[in-house]
């Protein structure tokens, strides 16, 4: 990396043409940023003003008081500590199934040869491009058939099994890049072939299930029309579902709604820039490694 | 090196007892829930199930599918859907290369710009709609307009002009995906060999030369992939027109599959009177599935057709 | 399951069922064998104070004794019946709101209180409303009572889903005489003219106005039209005189279509209202609303916004009156307007076409129904608990704390709360012409394809004679499929 900046950079043009370059780069770049980041402030000062205050004088992004009520009157008069246990259950449940399937199939494929490999493998990569809203009404009538409907395993079932083929395509890049001999000594060591994933393969792999986890984790957390569907009581609602209930013809209350629309992102965001590192270079590499 | 290969792919073959263990059950539950439902579709999209007689659905052929293909709503829907895929893709596309290049170049700061344009992958599509549902509120008690306003620009019709309207869904869309693709190219950009760029700079080739003549034809590949990856996705856009237009203004911004959820499902408003028609909202499933069909073949042909030239 | 019930909410609760206990127990016994008198207690219940969060009320039990040829003989062995009763969250004890809360568990408290003895318990399942789900659940067998819109009482009722409550409801003295006009005439609208389900709560549109900027509220059309005009004279820029939701105008505007004369179906049900006078009929009302956005008379945002996605406006202070639904619109003005503001709001009946003569006003509301079952015993407990739900003394408890308008006319007579307080005097007369929207199921459809042709018309895509045209081409199409099944 440290050779390609120094070859880069004394192999660019003249300096001051550079200097105004790079000005011209920098100003794009934070346009760019305050495109993308002023929603999320905007829904941060809502959350603060007096509700009259968002329609009587929305550009004031600082509002004018200071009001925290939403914030303690959102945990008191909505289930939203139920809703965000909710969300977290399925997201966690349903990622960790994907992982478990994802591993066992990519390192199958990845350390086997078999006729119509490529074939298999372009399928998998087409079907899990399809989105889910193309399947909603006959995935909705098996699953109340099977009477998987209005409860939390059916949920998690459908996430976990639904993210399988694209854990499998990511995970088999990050098997592929591990040398075979790895399997082989450990063979010869006598490990069994769950043994030589669990204890060799995988340590080594980490940053691409670390963000397998996440952007999965990430999907379910944020899924609204499955969870809609599939749940419908109260008290099985993940957060998207619940904030949707907040807006309607019974009461919009829109700080409340910003509230919790906050506590959905925030913990997401959180995790988000602490763990960017690895998401990135994960959905990198696997965009390269295919 | 062949033959060290096939002797030690061989003896891995003995040891792991075979690929098929490891890779039939996740594949097969996949199956289970990906592939079936869409061919128990096509099942669907031939019957008159409906909500209130679940169990009593009978078998009534391809009337669903003339309703449809003679009801004005559904050929507005098509239309709408294939012009919004149609233009959200290559925008989106332009504006992440665009991104992914300036995310490329050592700028200082560079992490945080990124973490930024990535931001909105964190946010629920939902909540994307109700955001900016309020923000582009037609009158000044709208953040936007109030900002034209204070320009001197005056109000934009946000909501309640067809294209206008059509130009929100294309912005949020646009907005919430350009993160995803973005990161997908800077991951190509980065594996781009640094000597080919060199030995063209050292050639004379300034940054827009090397842009177009290196840079672009090296990410083909991934290029293909981030589009077919792109026209897929965007047909399940939802949430956003739910929270922002409900498919209007006059079904301006009217989606196959939006049409689909709320004939099967209603939406608010629809006390339930005119949904609950799960078999034409099959119909509309298999519609739309065909024509993403149409767009995967058509990648997959041209992927194939490279393949041959090379 | 988490409620955030209060302490003093819990008490009040606590003091109503312990009240209703009190008075069963102190009350002649359910008799057993031969003796055929049932004494009933009928509980009152009156305004003892008034806050801006809850109302608390006090119980006075009125003892009455009725003589009754046919009870049930409780000699039996007690068998233990639970009705599973599904309703939507919004009005059950699973709601956010306190005083529905304690509502509903009060009505579910006494039920269990009375019939208790008698082996009798109802247990709510709240869910989140929807249609497919109730259908799914019934279908399944896992409910014995439900909470439902009243525009399925007949498509239900006609797939058996719902039990008729006629001789149960002679059994205990109910008539469906008992309640308003227009729901007598749905109630007995299903296709053997049996009661399928008692309506439990209505509201309609109102038209809703800050009386300090329009001292006078405008009767008809014209004079909407005419204040309107004033106030962008007088105040212009922003301002507006008055804003109607697009999204959602069929329901403001249905009955305004009958009180013009226009007609939906006729008597074999086929539609017909896009034939001859009723299409001109829709071109003049068409004409008034496309009008107003032509003129700049109300916000053209409008016309993609439903009563949720207008109020910003209102709430900026910028349109002084509004088209809303009875019930909810208090509740939707009082959080979002300063509270000097929100007093300056009051709501009178919805202006009507100067040609009508009077305003004719869309009832909307939900009833309670019993899901059909073999098992007599649990068909008998499930149609009392429906009788019981949508009693005088249940309606004045829950309609209250809903804000919304109960369906019996007693009520109205023997309420304080109805008699005094001037937005429910409000809605009731706009009730006084409440009009059922046809409750065949090609009404969904139908009253679809109008909104769309106004939204074509308003947005300039298809005239308004294509617009209707399309609409009616939909339409029949529709039927032609319907008839089918």
């Amino acid at each position: 990396m440290a050779t390609q900046t120094i070859f880069r950079s004394a192999l660019s043009g003249p300096r001051l043409a550079k200097t105004a370059n790079r000005s011209l780069l920098y100003l794009i770049a934070i346009a760019a940023t305050v495109v993308f980041v002023f929603p999320v402030i905007w829904l941060i000062s809502a959350s603060l003003k007096p509700n009259v205050d968002i329609y009587r004088a929305p550009l004031n992004l600082i509002p004018s008081e200071v009001d925290w009520t939403p914030y303690e009157k959102v945990f008191r008069v909505t289930p939203i500590a139920r809703y965000l246990l909710n969300s977290f259950t399925y997201a966690l449940g349903g990622s960790a199934i994907t992982l478990f399937f994802s591993v066992l199939a990519s390192y199958g494929l990845s350390r086997h040869i078999f006729t119509g490999k490529r074939t298999f493998l372009t399928f998998l990569l087409i079907v899990q491009l399809v989105p889910q809203l193309v399947r909603v009404v006959p995935i909705y009538i098996m699953m109340s058939s099977l009477g998987l409907v209005n409860t939390q395993i059916g949920l998690i079932l459908l996430y976990g099994v639904g993210g399988i083929a694209y854990g499998t395509w990511f995970l088999k890049g990050y098997f592929d890049s591990i040398p075979k001999d790895l399997d082989e000594a450990a063979w010869m060591d006598g490990a069994s072939k769950f043994a030589t994933i669990w204890r060799i393969l995988l340590p080594t792999m980490v940053p691409g299930l670390a963000a397998l986890l996440i952007l999965q984790f990430i999907g379910h957390w944020n899924d609204f029309t499955t969870a809609a569907i599939m749940l419908r009581v109260p008290d099985l609602r993940p957060l998207t579902v619940g904030i949707y209930t907040l807006i309607g013809p019974d009461e919009t209350d829109f700080r409340l709604l910003s509230t919790a629309a906050l506590v959905n992102i925030v913990p997401v965001v959180v995790v988000f820039s602490f763990l960017q590192r690895y998401l990135v270079a994960g959905l990198a590499a696997g965009a390269v490694k295919r | 090196m062949t033959a060290a290969l096939s002797r030690s792919t061989r003896r891995l073959e003995r040891f792991a007892g075979g690929p098929w263990p490891f890779i039939l059950p996740g594949v097969l539950l996949y199956l289970a829930l990906s592939i079936y439902p869409i061919l128990y579709q096509s099942y669907l999209a031939m019957t008159d199930m409906q909500v209130t007689s679940l169990s009593s659905a009978q078998w009534v052929g391809l009337e669903n599918f003339a309703f449809l293909f003679s009801d004005s709503r559904f050929l507005d829907a098509i239309q709408f859907t294939l012009l919004f895929v149609l233009i959200t893709v290559p925008v989106q596309y332009t504006i992440a290369f665009a991104l992914a290049l300036l995310v490329d170049q050592k700028l200082r700061g560079r992490i945080v710009f990124r973490l930024t344009y990535i931001l909105p992958l964190a946010i629920s599509s939902l909540i994307i709609g109700l955001m900016w549902r309020l923000l582009m509120h037609e009158s000044a008690a709208g953040f936007i307009n109030a900002l034209l306003e204070q320009l001197g620009i005056g109000t934009i019709p946000f909501f309640s002009n067809p294209n206008w309207a059509r130009f929100a869904i294309f912005f949020v869309n646009i907005w919430s995906s350009v993160g995803s693709t973005m990161v997908f190219l800077l991951g190509g950009l980065q594996t781009i060999d640094v000597e080919q760029l060199e030995a063209a700079t050292v050639d004379g080739a300034n940054a827009w030369q090397r842009f177009f003549l290196i840079k672009l034809p090296l990410m083909r590949q991934i290029s293909g992939l981030a589009l077919i990856f792109m026209f897929v996705g965007t047909f399940g856009i939802f949430e956003k027109i739910l929270a922002l237009t409900f498919g209007g203004p006059a079904n301006a911004t009217f989606t196959i599959g939006f049409y689909m959820f709320a004939t099967a499902f209603g939406a608010r408003g629809a006390w339930g009177t005119t949904a609950g028609l799960l078999g034409r909202a099959a119909a509309m499933g298999v519609v739309m599935f065909g024509v993403i069909l149409i767009f995967v073949l058509l990648y997959l042909w041209l992927v194939m057709f490279e393949r041959e030239e090379a | 399951m988490t409620r955030k019930l209060s302490r003093r909410a819990f008490l009040r609760g606590a003091a109503l069922v312990g009240a209703g206990a009190m008075a069963s127990a102190c009350a002649a016994p359910q008799a057993p064998a031969a003796p055929q008198v049932v004494t009933q207690i009928v509980k009152e219940t009156a305004v003892v104070k008034e806050t801006a969060v809850v109302k608390e009320t006090s119980v006075v039990e009125k003892v009455i004794e009725k003589v009754v040829t046919a009870t049930p003989a409780p000699a039996k062995a007690v068998k233990k019946v639970v009705v599973r009763y599904m309703c939507p969250t919004w009005c059950s004890t699973a709601d956010t709101r306190v005083e529905r809360q304690v509502a509903f568990r009060s009505v579910i408290d006494s039920f269990n209180s009375l019939y208790g003895p008698k082996g009798w318990s109802v247990q709510e399942i709240p869910f989140d409303g929807d249609a497919v789900q109730l259908t799914q659940q019934i279908e399944q067998k896992k409910v014995d009572a439900i909470w439902f819109n009243f525009s399925e009482y007949v498509t239900r009722s006609r797939a058996k889903q719902l039990l008729a409550l006629d001789p149960v409801m002679a059994t205990v003295g109910e008539d469906v005489k008992k309640f308003f006009p227009f729901v007598q005439e749905t109630l007995l609208s299903s296709d053997d003219k049996k009661v399928y389900a008692l309506w439990h709560n209505t509201d309609t549109p109102l038209y809703y106005y800050n009386k300090e900027k329009i001292p006078t509220p405008p009767a008809k059309w014209n004079d909407l039209v005419q204040m309107c005009k004033d106030i962008r004279t007088k105040e212009g820029g922003k301002k507006y005189g008055f804003v109607h939701p697009f999204n959602g105008w069929i329901q403001m505007n249905s009955g305004l279509y009958l009180a013009l004369g226009g007609e939906y179906l006729d008597k074999t049900g086929k539609p017909v209202a896009f034939e001859g006078k009723n299409l001109e009929i829709w071109k003049e009302m068409f004409a008034h609303y496309l009008g107003l956005l032509k003129n700049d008379l109300v916000p053209a945002g409008s016309v993609n916004q439903d009563q949720q996605q207008m109020m910003p406006d209102v709430y900026a202070g910028n349109v002084y009156s509004f088209a809303g639904n009875s019930n909810y619109h208090v509740r939707q003005l009082k959080p979002n307007l300063k509270d000097a503001e929100y007093k300056q709001w009051t709501a009178a009946p919805l202006p009507y076409p100067d040609k009508a003569g009077k305003g004719i006003y869309q009832a909307g509301g939900w009833m309670i129904g019993a899901v059909a079952n073999p098992d007599p015993d649990v068909a008998l407990a499930a149609a009392t608990w429906v009788i019981h739900a949508t009693n005088e003394t249940s309606q004045s408890v829950t309609n209250k704390a809903g804000a919304w308008i109960p369906t019996r006319s007693a009520i109205l007579e023997n309420d304080q709360f109805y008699k005094t307080d001037p937005f429910m005097q409000t809605t009731l007369k706009a009730l006084q012409n409440g009009h059922v929207v046809p409750l065949d199921p090609i009404w969904g459809p139908m009253s679809t394809a109008i909104q769309t042709a106004l939204s074509n018309a308003a947005t300039g895509k298809k005239s308004v004679e294509d617009a209707l045209k399309e609409a009616s081409d939909t339409t029949m199409k529709e039927y032609e499929a319907l008839k089918k099944k």
